[in-house]
């Protein structure tokens, strides 16, 4: 009996421990604040750093389309402490007349307490909510027409991340990424260099590039129109990696609306290399240059040879086909050399004659040699050449010698060189140099 | 011993006990009460405050000019509302709703039965598939959504409402309002289950839009999507009565009562338009001067036109197109034969045959639910709709000066 009491008063006095331990609160507090009080903190700060901007932010806008049916926009924005933001655009989706014109906008902004932060553009703003209008795009802005469908622009963003420089958004229903960037400078002159720049990669005659990395390379083109349509062959039918991605023109390069991969290596936004040579990503793995190459060996618009540049063998025959011109017609003589396409009724593409037919050089006349051009590797021209190439019409009414001489200088240029462009990514004066070292001339389009 | 054992479990519980307890100070609130309602730093303060003075104070009404994106319909793709138009409508609101039922039904009957939220949008809820637009929508007896506000007429000083834009008002804003609202009050009173059994076989909730005017009214709705479904009948009746024009209403008597009427409608109608204050011998009216034709549609089999039975206003012609019988052209889905012209209204009222036929709804059947529909809003809550209707066009016609002593739009701080 008196071990059973003995147990009670053990039991008993063990009580109060198992009940104190079912109180004891023992896991760490991760945060110092609840869930809902951290949100509004964060959104606090979020908004001390968007009106701290002097200059205000750069917004990269895009819209949420499967495939990029829209360029990515540079909108800007500056923020007031009582909620007022002023925005500024020159897009073509402006109305009222403004279309590609810069134009300044005020109206609202919030930070909004939901599941995390909310950036909110809450009332209609002339630049930022064109995006989010349900009209027909293909109209707008000269017809604003409903169609319930609109470009799948936000105007409530989640706050994904954000340092001093840079905040994060995600369109809150249809999901685009949206970065802010702290405008280093006025907004018009941030305009002005981006289009600057964009002239240093963009042309609307080479309009492809490659993008490399160690190890593999794609392909891509539209970028003028800030579009990124890749894939990994250049003949299509064969491709099986096609993507098309909106991108936006910053004054170093241009970024992507995502993020993307080739092999191992990501990339999201290109910029000028140190040497200005290629656009490069992040880390420098992945290289954009024109496919400047091809470029060379496909463009039927004429190169004009540079005769100073040219190498002693290739210079004696141009020097002889000037004599055999002369010889012929006293007041014949060589005005211009060149590779391309001649422009006469039966036209050919290979070596490209023009002559003066006047002692005083007044007017010309343009002849051709066909050879052929191809790029055998990244960086190189290839010229063949048939024993007897044809000659054009034109070529055909000057003197058998004067033929005879094209076609030697035609078959002088018969070898592979590789060429050094003064551009990697707009149409530049290009120096070939043959793989034996033996032969060189210079390319330009004037 | 077992004294021990008592004031050991006493002390185990009392332990117990304590060990939970925590020394909280409760003071009266958690959140700051000396917090002002309309925060004066903001940029939108003197709009805040105009608003908290007119609707949040005496009406406990919320006017969320701001887009709202998680209270609003993701079925529809939205714009926000702008901040100047959301201003002027506030104002409208105001003038020609507010102060129209407080002027009959006393301050009381909004703070009590208004609505307490409305949600402003900038755009229309437009559905891509069907082409039909959503202008307005009340939800739980308590919130109004207004859809379409950028396309309101833009406000500048000196600014003036013709005749049409207060059409483009009524049609797009304020029939939206008085119909939403009617939604309010039927879901706090209801109305009698004898309105729906009026026409009741005719409702289509599928495809009421494709029914034009004509039909809608031959069938005996005052519009198509009061052909909806017996609540939105309900509500568009007592909506038009208030904001609709008197052109519009003579239109829907002619149509409605084009195919015959039953042995009172002549004077029940005359009755009508005179509760409704249109001047029914107003020269110039369109309705003292018009035209009615028989409508044959196109038979793509026979390739020939065929009478439908349908008998259509000049007005309501349809210019639609359909593929010929060879599918080589596109020719007229219908052609109108004129039946007769018409120099006065009361040749109209002479001419319309008195049918004995039981099918036909037309002008009979609305005539039943405008005053089941007007009888519910006396005898419940003591309002006159035509009385309503009276003081809306009355204010209407005196907007100009509205907008020019009491309209305000104050700009961003």
């Amino acid at each position: 009996m008196k071990k059973i009491q003995l147990y009670r008063i053990a039991l008993l006095a063990m009580l109060p421990a198992f009940v104190l331990t079912s109180c004891r609160f023992e896991d760490e507090d991760y945060f110092d604040e609840s869930p809902a009080l951290r949100i509004e903190h964060q959104g606090d700060a979020v908004k001390e750093l968007l009106v701290s901007a002097p200059n205000g932010w750069v917004m990269q806008f895009f819209c949420a389309t499967d495939v990029a049916q829209f360029e990515g926009f540079n909108l800007f924005a500056r923020f007031d402490k009582n909620g007022k933001v002023t925005f500024a655009g020159d897009h073509r989706f402006l109305r009222d007349g403004n279309r590609n014109k810069y134009t300044e906008a005020t109206s609202l902004y919030e930070m909004l307490n939901e599941d995390g932060m909310v950036l909110a553009f809450n009332v209609w703003n002339d630049i930022l909510s064109p995006f989010s209008d349900p009209v027909g795009y293909g109209y707008a802005p000269t017809y604003i027409i409903k169609d319930g469908v609109g470009m799948h622009g936000d105007h409530n963003f989640v706050v994904m991340s954000y340092n001093d420089n840079e905040i994060i958004l995600r369109g809150e229903r249809h999901g685009a990424e949206v970065r802010l960037v702290k405008c280093d400078r006025d907004w018009q002159k941030y305009i002005e260099d981006t289009k600057a720049a964009k002239e240093k990669y963009c042309s609307s005659e080479l309009t492809s590039y490659y993008v490399k990395s160690d190890t593999t390379t794609l392909y891509f083109s539209g970028l003028a129109d800030g579009k990124f349509l890749y894939t990994d062959n250049l003949d299509k039918t064969k491709s099986v990696k096609v993507d098309s991605l909106a991108c936006v023109f910053t004054p170093n390069g241009f970024r992507l609306e995502r993020n993307n991969v080739i092999g191992d290596k990501k990339f999201h936004e290109f910029t000028f290399s140190k040497d200005s040579t290629c656009l490069e990503n992040e880390d420098g793995s992945v290289k954009v240059t024109a496919l400047w190459d091809q470029h060379v060996a496909n463009r039927s618009t004429i190169w004009y040879l540079d005769l100073d540049s040219l190498s002693d063998d290739l210079k004696t025959l141009v020097a002889e086909l000037d004599a055999a011109l002369t010889a012929a017609n006293k007041n014949n003589s060589l005005a211009a050399v060149g590779i391309g396409k001649t422009t006469n009724a039966n036209n050919v593409t290979g070596l490209v004659v023009q002559w003066y037919t006047t002692s005083r050089k007044t007017t010309k006349k343009m002849g051709g040699i066909t050879f052929k051009r191809s790029t055998p590797a990244y960086g190189q021209l290839a010229i063949t050449c048939d024993d007897e190439p044809t000659a054009d019409n034109e070529m055909n009414t000057k003197a058998a010698e004067v033929v005879a001489a094209a076609r030697n200088l035609a078959k002088g240029f018969v070898g592979t060189y590789n060429l050094t462009p003064e551009s990697y990514l707009v149409p530049s004066p290009v120096t070939a140099v043959s793989v034996d070292g033996t032969k060189k001339f210079k390319l330009a389009s004037k | 011993m077992k004294k021990l054992l008592y004031i050991m479990s006493a002390m185990a519980i009392l332990l117990a006990v304590t060990s939970c307890g925590k020394d909280d100070d409760f003071t009266e609130s958690i959140y700051d009460t000396t917090v002002q309602a309309v925060d004066t730093n903001a940029a939108t303060y003197d709009f805040d405050k105009w608003l908290y003075d007119n609707f949040t104070k005496p009406y406990n009404v919320e006017v969320q000019y701001k887009f709202n994106l998680p209270a609003s319909d993701y079925s529809f793709q939205l714009a926000p509302a702008s901040y100047e138009k959301s201003q002027l409508l506030a104002y409208f609101i105001k003038y020609l709703f507010y102060d129209v039922y407080i002027k009959y039904a006393g301050e009381g009957f909004m703070k009590q039965y208004g609505p307490r939220i409305f949600h402003f949008i900038g755009s229309s809820g437009y559905s891509p598939n069907t082409g039909t637009e959503v202008l307005g929508l009340a939800s739980g007896g308590v919130k109004i959504t207004l859809y379409n506000l950028n396309e309101m007429k833009a406000y500048t000083p000196g600014v003036s409402y013709s005749a049409t834009d207060i059409d483009v008002l009524n049609e797009k804003y304020f029939h939206t309002m008085h119909h939403e609202f009617s939604h309010i009050m039927h879901q706090t009173k209801s109305y009698p289950v004898t309105f729906g059994q009026v026409t009741s076989g005719s409702y289509d909730p599928i495809d009421w839009h494709e029914r034009d005017s004509v039909e809608s009214h031959r069938l005996g709705f005052v519009t198509h999507y009061a052909s909806s479904a017996n609540y939105e009948d309900f509500v568009e009746t007592l909506s038009c009565i208030i904001t609709d024009t008197d052109y519009r209403w003579m239109m829907r008597i002619i149509n409605a009562s084009a195919p015959g009427w039953r042995a009172d409608d002549k004077n029940d109608v005359i009755k009508l338009i005179n509760d409704l204050g249109i001047d029914m011998n107003k020269a110039g009216a369109h309705w003292n001067n018009f035209k009615l034709y028989k409508e044959s549609e196109y038979n793509s089999e026979t390739d020939t036109y065929e009478e439908d039975g349908r008998i259509v206003l000049d007005v309501h012609q349809s210019k639609e197109e359909v593929i010929n019988k060879d599918y080589t052209a596109y020719v007229s889905k219908y052609k109108y034969t004129e039946l007769k012209r018409f120099n006065s209204f009361n040749d109209f009222l002479d001419w319309v045959p008195v049918k004995g036929d039981d099918s036909l709804a037309g002008i009979n059947a609305m005539l039943k639910k405008i005053s089941i529909a007007t009888a519910w809003h006396k005898e419940r809550w003591g309002l006159d709709t035509f009385v309503l209707r009276k003081e809306v066009s009355e204010r209407q016609d005196n907007l100009d000066n509205f907008l020019k002593d009491e309209v305000t739009i104050f700009p961003l701080r």
